[in-house]
């Protein structure tokens, strides 16, 4: 960089960052025909909005505590718990300002105090850009190309006994919606205790699993001293808008993690809040009434897509594995249609797109079922 | 990394301890204790009806960064396309944050005023960069040297941070002395972070200069600034960085690791502050100018020697008289009156024998929180002499 200018020098460096120069992919549409979203949306319904209402009516457009207002933290625990998440009482949580901060704090904050983290080799693309913005120790672990893009268990005991003491896991994959096991979380728990490991949990999209199957790490017994876990706060109830997330951990974790987000942003705005702590009302229901929307919709366009449909355990995306997907997202695109190439996530020749209840979504599988047999 | 830098753990202790206190007075959080104004809070509402599922980019949505730079050209004058120029951020803290690990790397050494707002050492040492800090004293109005500054640049400076109104300090960095910053920027080739927060906030005549206005300096220019203080908007987190393009384009790429785009809502809040009335914020400040009057008087009676509060929202003042470190002293007035003020050992660790007195409180909460505290000083005062 000889010759440049401080400010050249400072705009190459980033520019060549290629942790931080991975892929951003938004939590709202862009426009109906924009398949990219991870979560589904939905509408703030009147509840919600009314109870912004009265606190912004009540004064609460101040300074929070940076950790988060009280009632939706324990709405959170009491959600995490009707999940099977016994282990994180309220003070355990943050709550953060959109998956994007839970991600950035976790891996920033806990990467440097346990020395380094190992990530999937196929993971959310924002989990690489929030391990860009600062040197890190990184170790990469490999994914089964079979089995939904997760890690084997023998993978994760081997990145474990290299010596990486945090590990990175989505259940559901983020990508393909796949999930460990409850067998397979058993054994993930005890790798954790038998090598004295951490592990990042993210469970953001557990709601979208149609089954009363799904095992979050944090559910296994004594899982809460070495399982972080994080998540968008209530998804597909329309609080997407005000970008609302939690993070629980134990105390010896939380503690870093609530000092970075006091210097980042000192607390999670208020609004924000008082519309979450109002979703915990009727959440059950509304998911429900989605997830089943969801489900039939999916199963839909599986007739429609035939082999290159990959079996996920969530109902809000779909993951296809094509031939040739810059063919394939080209036809889409002539179309108008925004669909998310797996490449950004570290699976090239995968693509992903969310499913929604309305029928441009079907307009799309039709194209896509159109090209996969073109 | 380090820490976490004692200054922010000590308020964050002593804010847990006021919370505890039914009676307690806050003199110490730069929390504007007006509400939101009315159309503003009313906009956020109309956009939960309307606009909950609308898309917004890693920099907000085009019409508030239009509205944003609309904004700075008519209080700063200085042009900022809102296409590439403009990013709204979750507060000014967030905007602090994300400059500095823009701009700084392991290692490099960013010239700092001091004392300084104590997230700004958070952020640096996050960064792995070193601060070098440039003292500041009381009896010069906390006037920040070129010539000291010119002084401390070494083959790794990077950075050199300006913000006007200062705080904790009060004091305003004048034309002149902005001039010869610009000059020693371009000199050196430094990046400039200016955080302009409280430029609505500068009092008896004395102009507010922001340093992208001077000539030749947008381009190494990022500048922060929120809606907190100026439309009591604590609680909403609404701030922007400004800057040249190229530097702002990695901006947003920072942004959009940290935390992705701010919610839709509060950006259609911030909208509404930023086109409507102003008249909310002329209130405030006119205000704020009555209490200032009051706190100083007090500050006076109580024989302490302080920074003329140029601008801001609060006064620091030296407590050296008191025998007491701040932190001890802050505590003991909170433990005996349940009265904060904000130690100057948050902001310092070398010049910190100041206390931090905002004017946040309506004025018979203010006029009773000083009262209790002129009650503590006195003894304490007394009792070193």
């Amino acid at each position: 960089m000889k010759g440049m200018s401080t400010k050249e020098k400072v705009i190459q460096s980033l520019k060549e960052n290629k942790l931080l120069q991975s892929a951003t992919i938004s939590a709202m549409k862009q426009s109906s025909k924009d398949f990219r979203i991870d979560q589904p949306g939905g509408q703030i319904n009147e509840i919600m909005i009314n109870n912004v209402k009265k606190a912004l009516d009540d004064g609460q457009t101040h300074y929070v505590d940076v950790v988060g207002i009280g009632p939706l933290r324990s709405s959170l625990s009491d959600w995490l718990q009707k999940m099977g998440v016994k282990g994180y009482s309220p003070d355990m949580l943050i709550v953060n300002a959109g998956i994007q901060e839970s991600r950035f704090l976790t891996v920033q904050m806990l990467g440097d105090k346990l020395g380094g983290i190992a990530l999937p080799a196929v993971v959310h693309p924002g989990v690489r850009k929030a391990a860009g913005t600062r040197k890190l120790n990184i170790k990469t672990f490999s994914v089964d190309h079979n089995n939904g893009m997760l890690a084997s268990i023998s993978e994760l005991e081997k990145t474990l006994k290299e010596g990486n003491k945090l590990l990175y896991i989505e259940s559901p994959s983020r990508l393909t919606g796949a999930m460990y096991s409850g067998v397979e979380v058993q054994k993930i728990a005890v790798l954790l205790n038998e090598n004295d490991g951490a592990v990042i949990w993210d469970q953001g999209l557990a709601p979208w699993v149609d089954s009363s199957d799904y095992v979050s790490i944090g559910s296994i017994p004594g899982m809460n001293s070495r399982a972080v876990l994080l998540g968008e706060a209530y998804p597909g109830i329309g609080l997407e808008a005000m970008t609302v997330a939690y993070t629980a951990a134990k105390e010896e974790w939380f503690e870093p993690m609530r000092s970075q987000k006091q210097i980042m942003s000192i607390c999670t705005r208020t609004p924000s809040q008082f519309a979450a702590a109002a979703g915990n009302d009727s959440y059950s229901s509304r998911v429900k009434e989605t997830l089943s929307l969801l489900k039939s919709k999916k199963e839909e366009a599986s007739a429609f897509l035939g082999d290159v449909f990959l079996d996920g355990s969530t109902v809000n995306i779909i993951a296809l594995k094509v031939r040739n997907p810059k063919a394939f997202m080209g036809r889409l695109s002539d179309e108008g249609f925004m669909v998310l190439d797996g490449a950004d996530f570290g699976a090239p020749g995968i693509l992903r797109f969310s499913v929604t209840t309305d029928n441009v979504f079907m307009e799309a599988v039709k194209i896509m079922a159109g090209s996969n047999n073109g | 990394m380090a820490k976490a830098k004692a200054g922010t753990d000590i308020l964050y202790e002593l804010i847990g301890q006021a919370r505890s206190y039914s009676d307690a007075i806050i003199l110490g959080r730069g929390d504007p204790d007006f509400d939101t104004p009315v159309h503003i809070r009313e906009a956020a509402v109309e956009a939960m009806n309307k606009n909950s599922n609308d898309y917004s980019p890693t920099e907000g949505i085009l019409p508030l960064r239009k509205a944003i730079a609309k904004r700075i050209k008519d209080i700063n004058k200085i042009d900022y396309d809102p296409e590439t120029e403009v990013v709204f951020t979750n507060g000014g803290q967030e905007a602090l944050f994300l400059m500095v690990i823009t701009v700084l790397s392991e290692g490099d050494e960013i010239i700092v005023p001091e004392p300084n707002y104590n997230t700004y050492n958070d952020a640096i040492a996050f960064a792995r960069g070193v601060k070098v800090e440039i003292p500041t004293y009381a009896k010069e109005n906390f006037r920040v040297s070129p010539e000291k500054v010119r002084a401390a640049i070494t083959p790794k400076t990077k950075a050199l941070l300006l913000v006007s109104p200062n705080n904790p300090t009060a004091s305003v960095i004048s034309m002149e002395d902005m001039k010869e910053f610009a000059k020693i920027a371009e000199e050196h080739d430094l990046i400039v972070i200016s955080d302009d927060i409280y430029d609505l906030f500068v009092y008896d005549e004395i102009k507010h200069v922001s340093a992208a206005f001077i000539p030749g300096m947008k381009k190494r220019t990022l500048t922060l600034n929120a809606l907190s203080k100026a439309y009591s908007m604590t609680g909403w987190r609404a701030g922007w960085i400004v800057g040249p393009a190229d530097l702002m384009a990695r901006v947003k790429d920072i942004k959009a690791a940290v935390s992705g785009p701010g919610s839709i809502i509060a950006q259609y809040a911030a909208l509404a502050a930023l086109t409507g009335s102003m008249d909310e914020v002329w209130k405030m400040r006119d205000t704020y100018i009555a209490r200032r009057k009051i706190v100083l008087e007090t500050i006076e009676r109580m024989g302490l020697e302080y920074g003329f509060p140029q601008g801001g929202q609060f006064v620091y003042a030296d407590i050296t008289k008191t025998g007491m470190g701040s932190v001890e002293l802050a505590k003991k007035i909170l433990d005996e009156q349940h009265v904060l003020v904000y130690p100057g050992a948050s902001f310092s660790k070398d010049l910190g024998d100041f206390i931090r007195m905002t004017f946040l409180q309506p004025e018979e909460k203010l006029r009773e929180g000083l009262r209790r505290m002129q009650d503590t000083m006195a003894n304490v005062i007394d009792g070193n002499k």
